[in-house]
């Protein structure tokens, strides 16, 4: 009996210590230090649209949670936006509810048209170009490089079909995939393919620390998911269409979602085909393997709020930390100063002078990371303050009863 | 064409996309330019193609800027089926020091840009002899409305802050008959021109939303032009945002029009065809005008059957001879004769395009009809593009006005571009050739395979039994 309560006594001590310390570590053991994506859309002609729209939609997904234009590299085989045969031009959909469109204002287009071709993918993926070669054609990746490449089109048993005339070979991917780990041009590789037969794409794969994600087996056909009567063509193949519902859910600098929950997100049932992810010679754990390692981009944003600073002209030069002189925000419209000298000009030059006043910043935003952490420590919490009170209730029954 | 249809406003482009550069010495032009062509085409998210040698060209006597005579220093790549879209309009923006988020430049939405019936953008870098650079952006769109209001042409009212880099943003409209039916009402601001010059009216915080409502019943179905021009000089803060605005009726368009051009192709078959331009003078008095056209080497032009017709003449026009390499243009020796060859160059196979050059007087109303005839060639099977069935583009043809006696610029004109059929082989070919010869060899191979290689041995005996025939009950 006593040995009991001073071994529940003991177990309560250890279970109020952990109420006070954070409990929950971050999944993290990734070991890259930049995103890369390539996204290559290889069919041509009209009746193709779905897959310019799929390529689009993980563009924007990938632009969304973090990964800059600089970092991405879009090869589109035709365009579809500005073409005559477009009823809504300037826009691309991939729902027939016409909810986003794809295209927007801001989109950066690096191979179209005819330069989409096993000679540009393949010169693309290893390095070797000509030497005119522009900057934004180039995957100028290093050692400490994530690279999400992602392929849609038409395809079979080990080849993809670039512009309905050339086709890429599962040993031509491999090989250049070997070509880049000798180089140390990658530190881990997403590759994820929707074809139809889309798995034996990376059957030959024989480099380490690459993920692929395949949305049909051997023999099978990858489908659209809907058609849309006011386009005349199916705007969305059934993989992408899933691989949304999930990604969407993500915010940027995840840090719990791993790549097995998005895989196992996808159903065959869903897909009509028989999805399969496989990991070759990955280093670490592929269950630890994070979405956001593939899908965004590390970068961590720490957001002053514009209140704490104050503004002053390029004469003054003493550091004042007070708030005194808190001219307003710049982000208002209707605050813009009748001074020359331009608001945020003042602002930047600001931050390179003087150190954030840490203790006026006490609007200090958390990182979304720290946040999802705190949030299952609450949720370890409540569960550890429940079972304290399961173990005095029990203790005070076990009284009673003898 | 645009300028027959919409007036002739602005500076013109060609169908999809050209890249003019003009270097500082003649030699080693062709690598050059294929650096230049390649970056450029990085910055604004166009083909490569620009750099193809069976493309590019240069044309001799088409003075494309007016500053100083550029002949045979000028390389010229034009791509008639580029796409032009929002991929475009985005790094042109990011080169605006403000790009969309102030200034003018912030009226600019996609979407209702490329729903117009006319756009073209264009990038001028030039370096004056002073080695001072000027850039000059220009955004060209026609619109046809029924109301002549901001929120209706681009979607939204001009909002927020002005570009605090430029100089001067200023709106300039011309054309329309009665400038006190705007609202706001316009002011002079120089040298005949109306218009608003925008740094104290953004800041008393409204929104600016140009709109036209006319007193009167006119007819207002004109097209109106909008003319977006942004000028940058070398150290960078002087930026002038000007914005033209120009509307025009129908009445207006044709006295605006100095020459009307016409370009087609004469084909009958698979094997031979001709390209012939027509070119009409508007005007009241004699043009010179210079030609160039450069055809790729897969039209095997006959430059013999280059011939000229006029509608005032009967017979053919005979075309003087002036094949000369001419430093500097000497333009009182070029426009001599009524038509004058200045330049011939024969093609290359897979190679260098075939390039004329003439000079041409117009009288007024005269109308020349230029026509050459050619083969069409042989292209190799890989020479085909992907979509090798809808056929080739070829480029325009450019006309450039030359004259003391002009007031205006020199102008260029383009003509359309052409589409040409080639005949195409069967694309499926090889797969079929491969498929049926190898399951041919290997019909043949393997039974001859088999039987050397069978084994001597015991042969399973095979019953006898045909389970597959089914005798019939009885009925």
């Amino acid at each position: 009996m006593m040995k009991k309560q001073n071994f529940s006594y003991i177990f309560l001590f250890c279970v109020l210590i952990n109420l006070f310390f954070p409990v929950c570590l971050s999944t993290r053991t990734s070991t890259h230090n930049n995103n890369w994506a390539v996204i290559v859309c290889s069919s041509r002609f009209w009746f193709n649209y779905r897959h310019v729209a799929n390529a689009l939609s993980f563009y924007h997904t990938v632009k969304r949670l973090g990964i800059p234009d600089s970092n991405i590299i879009l090869m589109l085989a035709d365009d579809w936006a500005c073409n005559a045969r477009n009823c809504f031009p300037g826009k691309i959909f991939n729902n027939k509810d016409h909810n986003l469109n794809l295209y927007g204002t801001n989109v950066e287009i690096d191979y179209r048209g005819y330069e989409v071709n096993v000679e540009n993918f393949l010169r693309l993926l290893t390095g070797r170009h000509e030497p005119d070669v522009p900057r934004n054609k180039r995957l100028l990746t290093d050692s400490g490089s994530n690279i999400l490449v992602y392929l849609t089109g038409h395809g079979g048993n080990e080849f993809l079909k670039f512009q309905d005339s050339e086709e890429v070979s599962s040993k031509d991917i491999a090989d250049a995939f070997e070509q880049m780990y000798q180089k140390k041009r990658y530190n881990e590789i997403l590759f994820i393919i929707e074809t139809c037969q889309a798995n034996t794409l990376f059957s030959k794969f024989y480099s380490p620390n690459i993920a692929a994600i395949g949305c049909s087996e051997l023999g099978e056909n990858s489908y659209s998911h809907h058609f849309d009567s006011s386009i005349g063509v199916q705007v969305i193949d059934s993989f992408t269409y899933f691989s949304l519902n999930f990604l969407n859910n993500i915010k940027p600098g995840d840090s719990h979602t791993t790549l097995e929950k998005y895989f196992n997100s996808m159903t065959p049932k869903q897909i009509r085909s028989q999805p399969r992810l496989e990991f070759f010679q990955f280093q670490r754990n592929p269950r630890d393997v994070l979405v956001s390692d593939f899908f965004g981009s590390i970068h961590e944003v720490v957001s002053h709020p514009i209140n704490n600073y104050t503004f002053k002209n390029d004469n003054d030069n003493d550091n004042d930390n007070d708030n005194d002189n808190g001219n307003a925000n710049i982000n208002e419209k209707e605050n813009v100063n009748n001074n020359d000298n331009f608001q945020l000009k003042n602002q930047f030059q600001h931050t390179e002078k003087t150190q954030p006043n840490m203790e006026q910043s006490n609007q200090f935003q958390p990182r979304v990371e720290d946040e999802a952490i705190e949030l299952s420590d609450n949720y370890f919490r409540i569960g550890m303050i429940i079972l304290i009170f399961l173990i005095f209730f029990f203790s005070i029954i076990e009284k009673i009863l003898t | 064409m645009y300028h027959l249809k919409y007036g002739e406003i602005g500076r013109y482009s060609p169908p999809g996309g050209e890249l003019i550069a003009t270097f500082e010495t003649k030699e080693d032009l062709e690598s050059k330019f294929r650096t230049v062509s390649r970056k450029i085409s990085g910055i604004f998210g166009t083909s490569q193609k620009f750099s193809d040698l069976t493309i590019s060209a240069q044309p001799f006597y088409t003075e494309f800027n007016s500053l100083e005579s550029t002949s045979q220093r000028t390389h010229y790549s034009s791509l008639p089926r580029e796409p032009v879209c929002t991929e475009n309009l985005t790094p042109w923006l990011k080169l605006l020091p403000c790009r969309s988020k102030a200034g003018l430049a912030s009226l600019l939405n996609p979407i209702k840009l490329y729903d117009l019936f006319y756009h073209s953008m264009s990038v001028e870098v030039t370096r004056s002899q002073e080695n001072s650079l000027s850039f000059h952006q220009q955004l060209l769109l026609v619109v046809e409305l029924k109301e002549f209001k901001f929120s209706q042409i681009f979607g939204t009212p001009l909002i927020g802050p002005i570009c605090p880099f430029s100089s001067q943003t200023k709106i300039q409209i011309e054309g329309f008959s009665d400038y006190s039916s705007f609202t706001p009402t316009p002011e002079e601001i120089g040298n005949n021109q109306v218009g608003f010059i925008l740094k104290e009216n953004l800041n008393n915080k409204k929104d600016f939303n140009l709109h036209y409502s006319p007193k009167e019943n006119t007819n207002n179905n004109g097209y109106n032009h909008n003319n977006i021009g942004n000028g940058n000089s070398n150290n960078g803060n002087d930026n002038n945002n000007n914005f033209n605005n120009n509307g025009i009726n129908d009445e207006n368009i044709s006295k605006n029009q100095s020459i009307k051009l016409n370009r087609f192709l004469k084909e009958s078959g698979k094997i031979r065809g001709g390209v012939i331009t027509q070119i009409t003078n508007l005007e009241k008095n004699d043009l010179h005008l210079t030609l160039y056209d450069s055809l790729p080497w897969f039209m095997r032009v006959y430059f013999h059957t280059l011939t000229i017709k006029s509608n005032f003449e009967n017979k053919e026009i005979e075309i003087t001879d002036l094949n000369l390499e001419r430093e500097q243009d000497n333009e009182s020796n070029l426009f001599a004769n009524q038509a004058s060859l200045l330049r011939i160059q024969t093609s290359q196979d897979h190679g260098r395009p075939s390039i004329f050059e003439l000079a041409l007087v117009l009288k007024p109303g005269e109308t020349f009809q230029i026509s050459v005839d050619y083969l069409k060639g042989f292209l190799n099977f890989e020479e085909h593009p992907f979509d090798g069935n809808r056929g080739f583009d070829i480029a325009p043809a450019i006309v450039s006005m030359h004259g003391k006696k002009q007031n205006l610029k020199k102008r260029i004109y383009y003509t359309d571009s052409l589409l040409l059929m080639l005949p195409t082989p069967d694309f499926t070919m090889p797969y079929n050739v491969m498929t049926i010869t190898t399951t041919a060899f290997l019909i043949w191979y393997g039974s001859f395979l088999n039987n050397l290689t069978g084994r001597a041995g015991l042969k399973l005996k095979k019953k006898s039994k045909a389970k597959w025939i089914i005798k019939p009950d009885k009925f």
